[in-house]
């Protein structure tokens, strides 16, 4: 079989020139939840009010961050971190001993990919198989969440959990370098394994 | 055929192997095996549990309600539910022509859905098997294993399925249970914007395609076995256009027989029931549609992929149509009846999406502003399209109050429900027959489901960690081993 495939030294790298894309956004800030969940709903909502701060930014008007929204991560997904420079995830988190937490993720092929929703580090890692063993630096950004119900709405604690996320997201965004953001992780992911 | 195999003469004594759940969607899936001290294969049954109930749960829902809660039937092909139901409940606000715009951009959303469906069925779901065969090492049978070995064939599916979730999310405003059609048209039309980002990918989306077709063609002749693996010989029904060429969105109904004969053409998809009946049996609490003109017994069929292009003249995309004779060729003058040819099949289809997608965004319509008619109310509505995996049917009946008192589905699940019993009971009479039952050997089950369903496939694909529990009885009904294979593949 193998005049079918391609002879790709490093397959995303020919996607990235065959997709023909345009320069894409150094910066990806992508939340993942569900708004009809509670608490679920934290990321999405922390990337609604991120979009309404930093609309007047150079940063967004220079093209040079995107935001993405999705209810779960897929490994699909890989095909986002292309091209990227600096990203950062944000979930809500259901065991968290702080409000908010920044953490640097590193690849981890866990079981994830069995299921419908996939750990940011997995995509991670499946996006390092593709990519000659290299990923963009990530990030999550973990919010506190109390109350995942379905249906539910989002719980008051939560609410003022969300405004420190939003303000740190903000700072984030405004100094996307590897070191700044670096300096402001607060914790250890549970996802992290060791640096690729 | 394998109907000896349906009901064993004399059950008792006979040890139970059970593969349960097949599927892990909504663990709807299992299959019994009898077999006797020897290890010969008495009895094989597949049980599907599906949607049972929904019909029920929407009545007294008012009709508008219907394309937005029937999503929720699916994870993987809402979408089809979703249009289904809009064009059954056009009919009820007296509509039985859309604008242009509302009727591309619906086709537009369904080449999307049919695309992204059949990449993730056959790339993250049924090239594992393909690709390190039915017997591999249980660790390798996912979409991980097949990024790390053959990153190149995984990156086409990736890219593939995203593309077509990306067509959805343009026109619904999510991937998975959007909103887009509403009664008599569309909600919201496509702007240049969005029209020129699709466009943007579409021609590696094209070259994937192909290779897909190459792929999967190519997989299925490696290995001799493939062509006669779970096959069966069945009729086949499917939508076609009034040209006879292949339709997924809108069309008559047609029905050939194994020969390639036809037994129906033509029909007018709101008297489906005037066409085919289903039987229902004590051991299944699925239904066995048949084609009434042929009886029960001999009238069973097959839809999907495979159906499609055994029924139709032709497909109106020319990259597709080539491929297509290539299959036709293959046939000999008879549709194809290898099971496993449903993945040839359904590359071509994805295809035709690809092509069909740049077709309808280069359509001037495509960005019109009319979506909306509305007509004479009426009380009853049928519609019916080509999902994924084969032909759809949602027929409602409404009150003066709007609300819905009948509610009919059937989805194509239960029409390939004889023919994946039949196709199991020849993969147990070749594989299975006098020989201990192997998680590997087992997989072979799974194989021939899979290429039927990929409801079915989502749950067994399970990215290889579907659980599995097999128990064996003797005479006396003692259990006499159990394998086991947990959730983690241990």
């Amino acid at each position: 079989m193998g005049g079918l495939f391609f002879s790709w030294s490093s397959p995303l790298k020919a996607v990235e020139g065959r997709m023909g894309l345009p320069k894409r956004a150094d910066v990806l800030v992508f939340a993942f939840g569900n708004m009809s969940r509670g608490d679920d709903g934290l990321g999405p909502l922390l990337l609604e009010q991120l979009t309404n701060g930093l609309c007047n930014d150079p940063i967004v008007s220079a093209g040079r961050i995107e935001f993405i929204t999705d209810f779960q991560l897929q490994v699909e997904h890989i095909l986002d971190l292309v091209g990227r420079r600096l990203v950062l995830f944000v979930d809500a988190h259901v065991n968290l001993s702080d409000p908010v937490q920044l953490t640097e993720l590193f690849a981890l092929s866990d079981k994830s990919y069995t299921s419908h929703a996939m750990t940011p580090s997995a995509v991670m890692a499946a996006y390092k198989v593709l990519n000659q063993g290299k990923t963009p630096p990530c990030f999550l950004l973990s919010i506190q969440g109390k109350n995942f119900s379905l249906g539910a709405e989002i719980s008051s604690e939560a609410q003022s959990f969300l405004g420190n996320a939003v303000s740190l997201a903000m700072e984030l965004c405004k100094n996307p370098s590897y070191d700044f953001w670096v300096s402001r992780t607060t914790g250890f992911s549970e996802y992290r394994s060791t640096p690729s | 055929m394998y109907e000896h195999l349906e009901t064993a003469e004399n059950p008792e004594g006979l040890r139970r192997v059970v593969i349960d759940p097949v599927t892990r969607v909504e663990g709807h899936g299992k299959v019994t095996l009898l077999m006797d001290e020897n290890n010969r294969v008495k009895q094989a049954r597949l049980h599907i549990v599906e949607f049972r109930g929904f019909e029920r749960f929407i009545e007294g829902r008012p009709y508008w309600e219907l394309p937005v809660l029937v999503q929720r039937l699916c994870g993987i092909c809402p979408v089809s539910h979703h249009l289904a139901a809009a064009k059954a409940v056009d009919q009820l606000v007296g509509v039985d022509t859309l604008t242009p715009t509302a009727e591309k951009l619906r086709r537009l959303l369904h080449f999307g859905q049919v695309l992204q469906s059949h990449a993730l069925h056959f790339f993250h779901l049924s090239s594992p098997d393909l690709l390190f065969g039915f017997d591999s090492e249980l660790s390798r049978r996912n979409i991980f294993a097949v990024l790390e070995a053959y990153p190149d064939i995984a990156l086409h599916g990736v890219m593939l399925r995203k593309y077509g979730q990306e067509v959805i999310r343009t026109i619904t405003g999510k991937r998975v249970h959007g909103t887009g059609a509403i009664p008599g048209g569309m909600n919201k039309p496509l702007t240049l914007l969005e029209r020129d980002e699709l466009l943007k990918e579409l021609t590696s989306i094209e070259t994937s395609a192909q290779k897909a077709v190459e792929i999967a063609r190519e997989m299925f002749f490696k290995d001799a076995r493939h062509s006669v693996f779970a096959m069966v010989e069945s009729n086949y029904m499917s939508l076609s256009r009034s040209d006879g060429a292949l339709e997924l969105y809108h069309g008559g109904l047609r029905a050939r027989d194994s020969e390639g004969g036809v037994i129906f053409d033509h029909v007018d998809y709101r008297e489906y029931y005037n066409y085919l009946r289903e039987e229902v049996r004590p051991w299944s609490y699925m239904k066995f549609p048949f084609i009434s003109a042929l009886g029960k017994d001999a009238g069973w069929y097959r839809v999907g992929p495979l159906a499609r292009l055994n029924n139709c003249d032709f497909i109106d995309t020319p990259l597709a149509e080539g491929l297509r004779k290539e299959f036709v060729f293959f046939g000999a003058g008879k549709p194809v009846s290898a099971t496993l040819a449903f993945h040839w099949a359904r590359m071509i289809e994805l295809l035709h999406c690809a092509e069909s997608i740049r077709r309808l965004l280069l359509d001037e319509d495509i960005l019109g502003t009319e979506l909306r008619v509305l007509g004479e109310r009426r009380f009853e509505g049928v519609g019916v399209l080509e999902a994924p995996r084969g032909t759809l049917i949602h027929h409602y009946c409404v009150d003066e109050s709007d609300l819905v008192v009948k509610a009919n589905l059937i989805v194509s699940t239960t029409s390939n429900n004889q023919a994946m019993n039949e196709s199991i009971r020849q993969v147990a009479s070749t594989y299975l027959d006098g020989h201990d039952p192997s998680e590997q050997l087992l997989n072979h089950i799974e194989v021939a489901i899979r290429a039927y369903d990929p409801c079915l496939s989502c749950a067994t694909h399970a990215l290889g960690k579907m659980p599995l529990q097999i128990e064996a009885f003797d005479c006396d009904g003692r259990s006499v081993f159990q394998l086991v294979k947990s959730i983690e593949g241990s």
